[in-house]
């Protein structure tokens, strides 16, 4: 069948390669708009309310840098919750750290029940946060619990734990490292111990290194990327510790657990001072942002990357 | 070419691709506001409120209507004020929605809504629960759905340490006077403690739910005080006779403490009970500053220190987990603290194990109990475009009959005088009720002490925290009075 052809001149702007990403841009629309919408869109909203005094109901005023200087200079639990925090991290990443890459150092012997060892290790990082502080609450019961009853079977006066000013972020300290231990910081351990070629055993083996050479020359170097990075993450992950806190002393005794996250989440949902609470989240952005390029940089001095050359 | 291919092209997915989402857009619209209904009829008043059985034999009648409380009164709102007009009739039912706290029992709220649609074809009642999980989650739902101005026609608020007090100043509810008299509703049911404390400048903004006078009830282990040939305490007790009772419940191996003599709650609100029997309270009357230096408070913070690390006979922080009453039920404490309600929910957990009594905490320094009004109540909605329908439902929830349900089954007792007196509840409760009745009775019974900048939970937080040093033991009481003071101070300073 003939058909009358009528040449349509071609729109030249959507040419080929812009057709093409545009189909690309289509595709991915999906998650843009969830970062738009959900992260972008709040974390920008969340820094102009920061300038603002807003409490949800009403229009927001705005007042400047008053917040950020009431946080500074006026705040008692600014400060307190900051030291908290950083007291908290300063103990529980390097524990975690240490433990998971041990953990995982044992799972790389290659021994016999090795997969259901991952399985149990695993086990509590999948323990809800919820059900998991409530186990926490009744180990730590001073009356009834089993960390005081094995106390006192061995003659030692029982602690307060949960209740106690002294032993309060230690308790929590502890309930993070059960989540944590055998969590994905250990996979990630493990995958990091399985990439090390097996030559540089070997050839470690036949100059005569000993188990502990071996880890200090070979294994940590060459796990050095996988360290760099569970370290950056725990300490992102510590400093916003929150909801064991929040399920458990909610703060208490004594602002002995108040963190950081607490602190601005009761400036959010209870006081609803949202502009506050805004500034506070920005401070712990550039906090975490300082501290991880403090990480970055300092880096360069102990992690390898294979076939990386440096100056010597 | 002459095949027809049934594979989706790229730029048909492409316009595929746009139908969907503009589909789903405007799926994701909001739906039209189900009030805009105009309303079937002209509003009918409500119905007065349901004749209250008599009281049983049993049941004590306070001799005559506590006075109202005595507080400051609370400066001006700005609160618009709607009048209740009447509306047009018209075919369709006017849709009421109900936003209330999700309790252990949800179905038990809206159990009667059908008989209301029974009774009143013309109003829709939709009940819209809302978590109460941890206590600022029901909050914070309520400032969003004000916010985005989906917010229910009917209401339930704390005028405790819930931020009603807060809202009703920024004009987020509406007085409830003109509707309370174009229907010709009977405020005297109420107990007028109750309706004083859900009051802002002079104006009444919601009508009681569950209320209860505060933690001034001691429960004691009568086994225990049997066993210890300690004769029950009775109202004429004094602090000092506290301390003895507690001494003698006490049970020590050496230096350990067994058994306590008392597990007490320590949280802002039960010690300002302590202090307002001796004539004080944690913040000044106009609650612009702290009053924690004053002497009824330290004497209240150094009587309970004492009894703690002096005496040694009080359950300190590090000795309980989150609830002292645990202690009481498992017979390591001869006696606790608790509300009014803990008289039905005890029994449950302390089963055959001991028989309990019930004795407020003596009177103090002024020569008066302590109380202090926790409420809720049932508000309506500022912006509602039926208030009088609206007020019609608000009176049904809170009328005896769902009263009655809920103070059985839940324990929650709504400030109706007539269901604190009825039979159900007296025979229920026994003596120990008698006591309760005899708190609600109180002419000294006052609102909750609620700062002049309504933040009350900061407030209270601030307490907890800080006289927490005290009952761990960290700090004395002389030593920790200051920074308590200057905590406070800083708190009240803030703006509304």
């Amino acid at each position: 069948m003939m058909s009358t052809a009528v040449s349509v001149p071609r729109r030249v702007w959507l040419t080929r390669s812009r057709r093409r990403a545009i189909v690309g841009y289509l595709w991915i629309m999906p998650w843009l708009v969830g970062l738009v919408a959900f992260k972008l869109g709040p974390t920008l909203a969340a820094f102009a309310l920061s300038f603002t005094r807003y409490d949800i109901i009403t229009t927001p005023i705005w007042i400047g840098l008053e917040n950020y200087v009431y946080a500074a200079t006026t705040d008692p639990l600014f400060w307190r919750s900051l030291r908290t925090t950083l007291y908290y991290v300063g103990v529980s990443v390097p524990l975690g750290i240490v433990a998971s890459l041990g953990l995982s150092l044992l799972l790389n012997m290659g021994k016999r029940g090795t997969a259901t060892y991952r399985t149990f290790f695993f086990l509590p990082n999948l323990t809800p946060v919820v059900a998991g502080a409530i186990l926490w609450l009744w180990i730590y019961h001073p009356q009834f619990g089993p960390l005081n009853y094995l106390l006192r079977l061995m003659g030692i006066p029982p602690i307060g734990w949960l209740g106690s000013v002294e032993w309060a972020v230690p308790s929590l300290i502890l309930v993070a490292f059960w989540y944590g231990i055998g969590g994905s910081r250990m996979v990630i351990f493990l995958a990091g111990l399985q990439a090390v070629p097996n030559e540089l055993y070997e050839a470690a083996e036949v100059d005569g290194a000993g188990r502990w050479a071996r880890f200090r020359y070979i294994i940590l170097p060459m796990i050095s990327p996988t360290m760099f990075f569970n370290l950056v993450l725990a300490i992102i992950v510590s400093l916003r510790v929150f909801e064991v806190a929040f399920l458990t002393t909610v703060g208490s005794p004594n602002y002995a657990t108040w963190f950081y996250m607490l602190h601005l989440y009761q400036a959010a949902f209870r006081d609803f001072d949202m502009g506050y609470a805004s500034a506070l989240a920005w401070i712990l952005f550039m906090i975490t942002l300082a501290l991880t390029y403090v990480q970055i940089k300092l880096s360069k001095r102990w992690v390898y990357y294979e076939g990386e050359e440096r100056e010597s | 070419m002459g095949t027809s291919s049934k594979r989706l092209s790229r730029r048909g997915f492409l316009e595929l691709s746009a139908l969907l989402g503009v589909t789903a857009v405007a799926a994701c619209a909001p739906a039209p506001p189900p009030t805009a209904t105009p309303a079937p009829k002209p509003a009918a008043p409500a119905p007065p409120p349901t004749a209250a059985p008599k009281p049983a034999a049993a049941a004590p009648t306070p001799a005559a209507a506590p006075p109202t409380p005595t507080a400051a009164p609370k400066p001006a709102v700005a609160a618009p004020t709607p009048t209740a007009v009447p509306k047009p009739a018209a075919k369709e039912a006017v849709t009421v929605r109900v936003t209330y706290r999700l309790t252990d029992k949800p179905e038990m709220y809206e159990r009667l809504f059908p008989r209301f649609a029974q009774e009143n074809p013309s109003i829709k009642l939709v009940g819209e629960p809302v978590s109460f999980g941890a206590y600022e989650e029901y909050f914070a739902k309520l400032a969003s759905l004000m916010a985005a101005d989906t917010l229910g026609d009917v209401v339930w608020v704390s005028a405790g340490s819930g931020p009603f007090l807060s809202q009703v100043a920024k004009g987020f509810f509406r007085p409830l006077e003109d509707l309370v008299s174009a229907a010709n509703y009977d405020l005297k049911v109420w107990y007028p403690s109750a309706l004083e404390a859900l009051k802002l400048g002079g104006k009444l903004y919601a009508l009681p739910s569950d209320m209860h006078p505060g933690a001034q009830f001691i429960y004691y282990n009568k086994k225990m005080f049997d066993a210890a040939s300690v004769k029950y305490p009775t109202s004429a007790w004094t602090y000092e006779d506290f301390v003895a009772v507690a001494g003698k419940l006490t049970k020590r191996s050496g230096d350990r403490v067994d058994v306590f003599g008392w597990a007490p709650w320590t949280t802002s609100w039960s010690q300002e009970i302590i202090a307002r029997s001796h004539g004080g309270s944690f913040i000044t009357a106009d609650g612009k500053k702290s009053a924690v230096k004053e002497a009824p408070v330290g004497t209240t913070l150094e009587w309970l220190y004492d009894l703690m690390h002096k005496h040694k006979v009080a359950t300190r922080k590090q000795d309980i987990a989150k609830d002292a009453n645990e202690m009481f039920y498992t017979e390591q404490a001869g006696m606790t603290t608790a509300l009014s309600g803990f008289i039905f929910s005890a029994p449950a957990r302390i089963g055959d194990k001991f028989k309990m009594g019930t004795v407020r905490l003596p009177k103090g320094k002024a020569g008066k109990f302590g109380g202090m009004v926790h409420i809720g109540g049932q508000a309506i909605y500022a912006k509602t475009k039926n208030p009088n329908e609206a007020f019609k439902a608000l009176a049904f929830i809170v009328g005896l009959e769902n009263a009655l349900i809920r103070a059985l089954e839940v324990g929650g007792t709504l400030a109706r005088r007539d269901l604190f007196e009825h039979a159900q509840l007296a025979e229920k409760g026994g003596d120990n009720w008698k006591v309760v009745l005899e708190a609600m009775a109180d002419p000294d019974l006052k609102p909750y002490f609620t700062p002049d900048n309504f933040r009350t939970s900061e407030m209270q937080s601030v307490i907890d925290q800080n006289t927490d040093a005290f009952w761990t033991g960290n700090q004395t009481v002389a030593k920790g009075l200051d920074a308590l003071d200057s905590a406070l101070n800083v708190v009240l300073a803030k703006p509304r």
